[in-house]
């Protein structure tokens, strides 16, 4: 379940801020491809380094969250025998996230199993556990627009993008943002001594004909407790 | 013994059929008179020895000691299944509950009783009905059951789902633990499917799992339109749905309280004014079984200690462990004013199976946790002397690690980062793992068993799970 902490761990940007329930801006982004890559080199000399890319549909005040998944890869999941309430707990490896938010701020957070077409409903002690950090801002944006103002404004180009920069221990942090679409199209983060880095690159993809939360209606509501033994 | 349980069932037709004004009642044997014995089982579950020794640390230090460390007499028990090295809480507790071994995921059935169809399905539907069939095993009597026959008052308490494994195998007989409204039904004297061996039935039951008793057009998961609330009411329970109802209760009523719609919160995210605590339970059951004046059982599972080791958290785990411990100090206390010197009442408190919980590395010692001090959930420091005493040890490439760890479970990152002890002490740190799983499994591991009061030198050395049940029913005079 890789979910779990590369969700967590992708963003080095980690300047939460109390976030605003109001937007009143531009159209944002509906739909956007982000991909992932992590490396690091060990004291052995041995270079280290993860890629994966999710695609991240997106309202106002809901996100769903999908990694991309090989068929093949797929395919090997579809071959474990399902019965039941299948409450055995690998079913569940990759699957999509439903963030909704209400006008409180509150979260309603869903893993999507498809499998077994459940709903599984995931209470804020478990949201470590589905690679969800807690951050709605963090999550819909890829970047909380709030942090932005602590960090360095560097430039604008002709589309309207700001790079900022950050300084912050061993890490220099390079943010491009999209005010118009509502997203950081880039999040750098480098080592400074060349041992590690981590990016982030998002890219807007044509709006769906019908959000991927619309269809669930026959599915089953469970917890995440059901899950476990 | 047959005898006596024969006579607690016509009496329990007769209470269901005519309100209890019955012209029958001469005809009725009134359940033995017991010598007023209580036996009280604590089970945590899934609280393994290492789990037990983190509690300690966390909550008193290395040094210190909590309730479950004073108990005089121990041993240790084996936990595996009959088919599993590893058991899950059904068969384990149903050991405990029975004195039979069975499969995982069984609920007190015969040895032999399968959960998995040969087509490796399980036994149950979507919506928590069994699909169990006839002539797959038969129900075993369980330590409530006999006891109940004997004429004791008796009560379970959890702090999961009223219907999950540990509480069920209590009270209910089923091949397969998922079939939870099953096992709701099993429960509620004079309904379908009410398990006939619990005469007229439980004394107090409190946990979670409301869902398992409603219909689902009323936010429950029935499919049969059945409201087993109501049903309780109408067989002469009260129902308690949050704190405050639950202590309005009279100590000579029955109670059904069930405070949430699935588990009951974890300790760390309970609010108190919902959901009582599990010493608050513990409390009220033990007045309630007291005020009947016929000696009783009580169950009381730490049910959701397991429940955070599966999400690998140590620390929602070791404060709903000491929330457990808690409830086994009010618990202890209260009998003894009741039982001074607990001539006639046994205490057991043990675990059902391991988890894969360790400490790990060359902790120097940390005291007890505080606000401000991460103490067992924090990292691993240098205890020896010199310029380096105190500071984090590290990993090969130069990272701290935490003092706690999981042999499997979500968080295996693929590199591994400096970690601070304000992230490892935070309520949602998933400790790290050796083997990536989406959540950590049960152990393996032998678990401990501490008891006092009556008869508790049975229990030395190294038993089986099953002898447990074997003590207590000797103790008890049972067979
Ligand atoms: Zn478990």
């Amino acid at each position: 379940m890789s979910n779990v902490i590369h969700r967590l761990a992708a963003l080095g940007v980690a300047l939460m801020l109390a976030m605003p329930v109001t937007a009143a801006w531009a159209q944002p982004a509906e739909a956007l491809r982000v991909e992932y890559q992590q490396w690091q080199i060990g004291r052995d000399g041995v270079r280290q380094q993860m890629d994966y890319a999710e695609t991240l549909y997106r309202e106002e005040n809901a996100l769903w969250v999908e990694r991309e998944i090989p068929e093949a890869a797929e395919r090997q999941h579809d071959q474990h025998a399902h019965g039941g309430l299948g409450h055995k707990h690998a079913d569940v490896i990759g699957a999509p996230l439903w963030i909704r938010r209400d006008d409180q701020g509150g979260l309603d957070v869903k893993l999507v199993d498809r499998h077994e077409k459940r709903l599984i409903d995931i209470a804020p002690p478990y949201y470590g556990n589905v690679g969800f950090d807690g951050h709605w801002a963090e999550s819909w944006a890829l970047a909380d627009p709030r942090a932005l103002a602590a960090m360095q404004p560097a430039s604008i180009d002709e589309q309207g993008r700001e790079t900022y920069q950050l300084d912050r221990g061993d890490q220099r942090i390079t943010l491009v943002w999209d005010p118009k679409g509502r997203y950081a199209v880039s999040i750098t983060a480098q080592g400074k001594q060349g041992l590690s880095g981590r990016t982030l690159r998002a890219t807007p993809l044509a709006a769906p004909a019908s959000m991927p939360w619309q269809g669930l209606a026959d599915y089953r509501d469970r917890d995440y407790s059901d899950l476990l033994d | 013994m047959k005898m006596l349980k024969m006579a607690g069932l016509a009496l329990a037709v007769a209470l269901a059929g005519c309100g209890g004004d019955s012209d029958n009642d001469n005809d009725v044997a009134p359940p033995a008179a017991t010598s007023k014995k209580n036996v009280l089982f604590f089970l945590g579950d899934g609280m393994g020895i290492t789990t037990l020794t983190a509690m300690r640390i966390y909550q008193a230090g290395e040094a210190g000691s909590i309730t479950i460390d004073r108990l005089p007499e121990s041993a240790f028990v084996r936990t595996y299944s009959e088919d599993g090295q590893v058991t899950d809480s059904a068969p384990s507790m149903a050991a405990y509950m029975t004195g039979v071994k069975m499969k995982n995921e069984v609920i007190s059935m015969s040895t032999g009783t399968n959960a998995y169809a040969p087509d490796g399905s399980q036994y149950v539907d979507a919506d928590g009905n069994t699909t169990c069939e006839q002539g797959n095993g038969t129900p075993v009597a369980t330590l409530l059951e006999k006891m109940k026959a004997r004429g004791y008052a008796t009560g379970v308490v959890t702090t999961t789902r009223v219907t999950h494994a540990t509480p069920a195998t209590t009270y209910a007989h089923l091949c397969n633990r998922n079939g939870e409204n099953t096992i709701a039904a099993q429960m509620v004297p004079g309904g379908e499917g009410y398990n006939e061996a619990l005469g007229d039935g439980i004394d107090v039951v409190l946990g979670g799992g409301r869902r398992h008793f409603l219909p689902n057009d009323d936010g429950g998961r029935r499919t049969d339109g059945r409201d087993l609330i109501a049903e309780m009411q109408d067989a002469g329970y009260q129902y308690a749905s949050s704190t405050s109802e639950l202590m309005d209760v009279a100590d000579e009523d029955r109670v059904l309280g069930i405070f949430t719609s699935s588990d009951m919160s974890y300790e760390l995210d309970r609010v108190a004014q919902q959901e009582p605590s599990l010493e608050e339970m513990t409390g009220k059951a033990i007045d309630m079984l007291h005020a009947r004046d016929s000696g009783f059982f009580l169950m009381v599972e730490g049910g959701r200690i397991d429940h955070a080791l599966h999400a690998s958290n140590a620390k929602r785990a070791l404060t709903d462990g000491i929330a457990f411990d808690n409830a086994i100090a009010a618990a202890l206390e209260k009998m003894e004013d009741i039982d001074p010197g607990l001539e006639n009442t046994l205490i057991v408190v043990t675990a059902d199976h391991d988890h894969t919980l360790v400490i790990n590395g060359y902790a120097e010692r940390t005291g007890a946790t505080s606000e401000d001090h991460a103490g067992v959930l924090g990292l691993v420091k240098n205890y020896a002397n010199g310029p380096n005493k105190g500071e984090p040890r590290t990993d090969v490439d130069g990272n701290p690690y935490t003092i706690l760890g999981f042999g499997n479970g979500p968080n295996r990152p693929d590199s591994r980062v400096a970690l601070n002890e304000t992230t490892t002490a935070g309520n949602d740190y998933l400790q790290e793992a050796t083997i990536q799983l989406s959540s950590e499994t049960h152990g393996g591991g032998d678990v401990y068993l501490g008891a006092t009061g009556m008869g508790a030198d049975a229990f030395h050395g190294v038993i089986d799970n099953t002898e447990v049940f074997e003590k207590i029913t000797a103790i008890l005079d049972l067979e």
